[in-house]
């Protein structure tokens, strides 16, 4: 897997290389733009790391470019860097999906642990996304019948009752049934329901028996 | 005439008969009295000037027409005179009076001669009418009091010199400006009563003014005199060179007491100075946040490059090779000094702007002054997100002023530009170019014709007709927090240095403020 990187947006070239130097000093790998334009100019979504942005900065600011990036599917973890006085902003931009803030000038650990807690985050978030991608790869290969069965058996509901819903026999659906396992490679009623809710085909929280 | 018999007879009559008519020609009263003083002769004039008839005077004692006390002296006069042959009258002219037949007294010049007919002492007694000389001396005098009181009580010092300078004659205005009614300064030389700073100017336009180089016998002109005690009067002094009597050229001076106006226009001065710099505190205090930031951008610098600095020693990166370490640190220690340098620049600048102080005029390229006020300007326009575009002629001639208080003018006009545009497009978008156009704030400064234009351009919606005319007037504001006054002392400072400040509609919508001032002596680019 690719060495996390660091992306620092700072309009302060000062504050820009020193926070760049500090987290260069913990062996973080770190990337630095002066402006939100150059960041989204340089974004590469399959880099995994994290953003410590400027909330105030000229044309776009640090919120405006957190709501652009949120529309993104692999935004990355954002760290704001507050100045004097703008706590209200790090608390909107806490609501709209920051994961943290930082008042300048910080601690250097203060910084150090934000910045790794939002590299793990999205480490964590890129491994989800990856299963979830498997898990959408496995059900990928099932016939339009086959997904119907799958998609009856993961609510819940027994052969006799799927071969009622859908006019079939009984025997049938437990021939699809068996592909549906086999395709998934799901061992058990349990394991494909898991995979299922992976691949964002049922909700996670599904009730499925036992 | 009377006919006579003998030649020597008929000559002796013609004589007695000539000197008859020649007494009676005179203008002069002639009167004759012998050593008991009897009136013997007495002609036509003296019958004028006495009221009486000859006939009525001779063989009567002269005492007659003499007023007490005289007339009981006078015959000891004449006694003593016959005895001593010393006279105190005889061959002076003398005033005394007469008494005429009505009763009335007269002053009168009287000159005596004294001779001897055979052995008689006779006196002849010549007499002028002095009343009329005497009515026309009184009438004289009485004008020149009434001049002399006009002089005095005047409202402006008088004073008059001699041709060297020398001081004739002054009014009391012209002591009492000087506060030496006691010491009199009559005698004195006019130029030791000026202030030393102010009498070769003065020197160079007297000599001028006695050679006629420049045609004029007039002038005026601003000057200080030193008072007794010390202190300083400031008057506008009015000369004129005057060809007085006998050809003597004298010098007439006066002078209006400015010392007051003076005084006043000082005080006046120094509560705008107050007013100005509680402006200057009143603004930096509303930029506080932004100033914090400017102070925290550095301090936040420093603190990561310390903090990495102490990492880097300690070996935190672990695998990086020891000369790229020791070039870290070499820049990050470069770096800390820079961004205090940076923290100490900001400081400064503020300071250099509140501080309190009589204002200094002192000849300014405004070039630097304007990039100084723009740094300033930015600690508000990041926050606002506005830009500043400076458009500075590089041929800006010096001008005469006070850096900081136009630097204030320039601050408060950059911030209501600022505070009067538009509010930047909520969208969250990047901002499109005509966004960024009206979020723009422009300043100006070139020259024009003996001096300097500066403006401040913005693309709000700007005052409406009425409050533009009202835009200068004190405590008169369209914002929701604020004094009013800020317009204001950008225009007492800005007519304080001569200029003049004014607003008008900006082409294409939007404001445009915008002062001149003028070019320093001598600055004429």
């Amino acid at each position: 897997m690719t060495e996390a990187t660091v992306f620092v947006v700072d309009d302060d070239d000062a504050v820009r290389q020193a926070i760049r130097l500090l987290l260069r000093s913990v062996g973080l790998a770190v990337e630095v733009c002066a402006s939100a334009a150059e960041f989204l100019e340089r974004w590469d979504p399959t880099r995994p790391g994290c953003l410590v942005l400027d909330i105030r900065m000229p044309g776009m600011s640090g919120l405006e470019l957190q709501a652009r990036l949120a529309r993104e599917p692999s935004a990355p973890p954002v760290v704001f860097i507050t100045g004097h006085g703008d706590v209200s902003l790090a608390v909107r931009a806490m609501r709209d999906g920051a994961v943290d803030f930082i008042e300048k000038p910080f601690s250097d650990q203060d910084l150090i642990d934000r910045v790794q807690r939002a590299i793990r985050l999205d480490g964590e978030r890129r491994a989800a996304t990856v299963r979830r991608q498997a898990a959408t790869i496995r059900f990928a290969g099932l016939s339009a019948r086959e997904r119907e069965v799958m998609l009856a058996i993961v609510a819940g509901r027994a052969n006799k009752v799927v071969a009622i819903d859908l006019g079939l026999s009984e025997r049938t659906v437990e021939i699809h049934r068996a592909r549906v396992m086999e395709k998934t490679g799901a061992r058990s009623l349990p394991e494909l329901v898991r995979l299922a809710a992976l691949a964002d085909i049922v909700p996670a929280d599904g009730d499925a028996p036992g | 005439m009377r006919a006579q018999g003998s030649t020597k007879s008929t000559q002796g009559a013609l004589v007695a008969e000539h000197i008859e008519a020649i007494l009676d020609c005179m203008v002069e009263g002639v009167i004759l009295i012998d050593r008991s003083g009897i009136v013997r002769r007495f002609n036509r004039a003296a019958e004028r000037l006495f009221g009486y008839r000859v006939e009525e005077v001779l063989g009567r004692n002269v005492s007659m027409l003499m007023p007490a006390p005289w007339n009981r002296e006078h015959d000891h006069y004449l006694a003593r005179y016959s005895r001593t042959r010393e006279g105190r009258i005889v061959g002076i002219d003398r005033e005394v009076q007469g008494l005429r037949r009505d009763g009335s007294v007269f002053p009168m010049q009287l000159s005596v001669g004294a001779f001897d007919a055979g052995d008689e002492p006779y006196f002849v007694g010549v007499i002028r009418d002095l009343s009329e000389t005497r009515r026309m001396q009184a009438a004289l005098a009485t004008r020149e009091a009434q001049l002399r009181l006009m002089f005095d009580q005047a409202p402006v010092g008088a004073f008059v010199t001699d041709a060297r300078g020398f001081i004739l004659s002054c009014n009391v205005a012209f002591e009492r400006m000087l506060g030496s009614a006691a010491r009199g300064l009559t005698g004195q030389r006019h130029l030791d009563l000026v202030h030393p700073e102010d009498r070769p100017g003065l020197a160079h336009t007297l000599a001028a003014l006695r050679e006629g180089q420049s045609g004029r016998m007039r002038c005026t002109r601003d000057l200080r005199y030193l008072r007794l005690d010390g202190s300083v009067a400031h008057v506008q002094l009015h000369v004129g060179l005057v060809d007085a009597v006998e050809g003597a050229r004298v010098l007439i001076g006066q002078c209006i007491d400015h010392s007051a106006e003076h005084q006043a226009r000082k005080e006046l001065a120094a509560l705008h100075e107050q007013l100005a710099h509680v402006n200057r505190l009143s603004v930096m205090g509303e930029m506080a946040s932004g100033i914090a930031h400017e102070i925290n951008q550095p301090l936040t610098a420093i603190a990561a490059y310390a903090q990495a600095c102490r990492r880097l020693l300690a070996g935190g990166a672990g695998t990086a090779a020891a000369t790229t370490v020791a070039e870290d640190l070499s820049d990050a220690l470069e770096q800390i000094a820079q961004q205090a340098q940076r923290a100490g620049e900001v400081i400064r600048r503020l300071r250099g702007f509140v501080r309190r102080g009589a204002a200094s005029r002192a000849t300014t390229h405004l070039g630097e002054v304007l990039s100084g006020v723009v740094k300033l300007a930015e600690v508000d326009s990041r926050s606002h997100e506005i830009t500043i575009e400076r458009d500075i002629s590089p041929a800006l001639p010096p001008v005469l002023a006070d850096s900081v208080q136009i630097q204030q003018v320039v601050l408060n006009l950059l911030r209501n530009a600022m505070e009067a545009s538009p509010a930047k497009s909520s969208d969250g978008g990047d901002g499109g170019s005509d966004d960024v156009a009206c979020r723009t704030v422009i300043l100006r400064a070139e020259v024009q014709a003996g001096g300097v234009r500066i403006a401040v351009l913005d693309r709000g919606v700007g005052p409406d007709a009425d409050a533009a005319e009202r835009l200068f007037t004190p405590f008169f504001t369209t914002k929701r927090s604020g004094m009013g006054l800020g317009l204001s002392i950008c225009q007492s400072i800005v007519e304080a240095h001569g200029g003049r400040i004014g607003y008008q509609p900006r082409e294409g919508g939007g404001s445009c403020f915008e002062f001149t001032l003028p070019v320093a002596p001598g600055g004429e680019a």
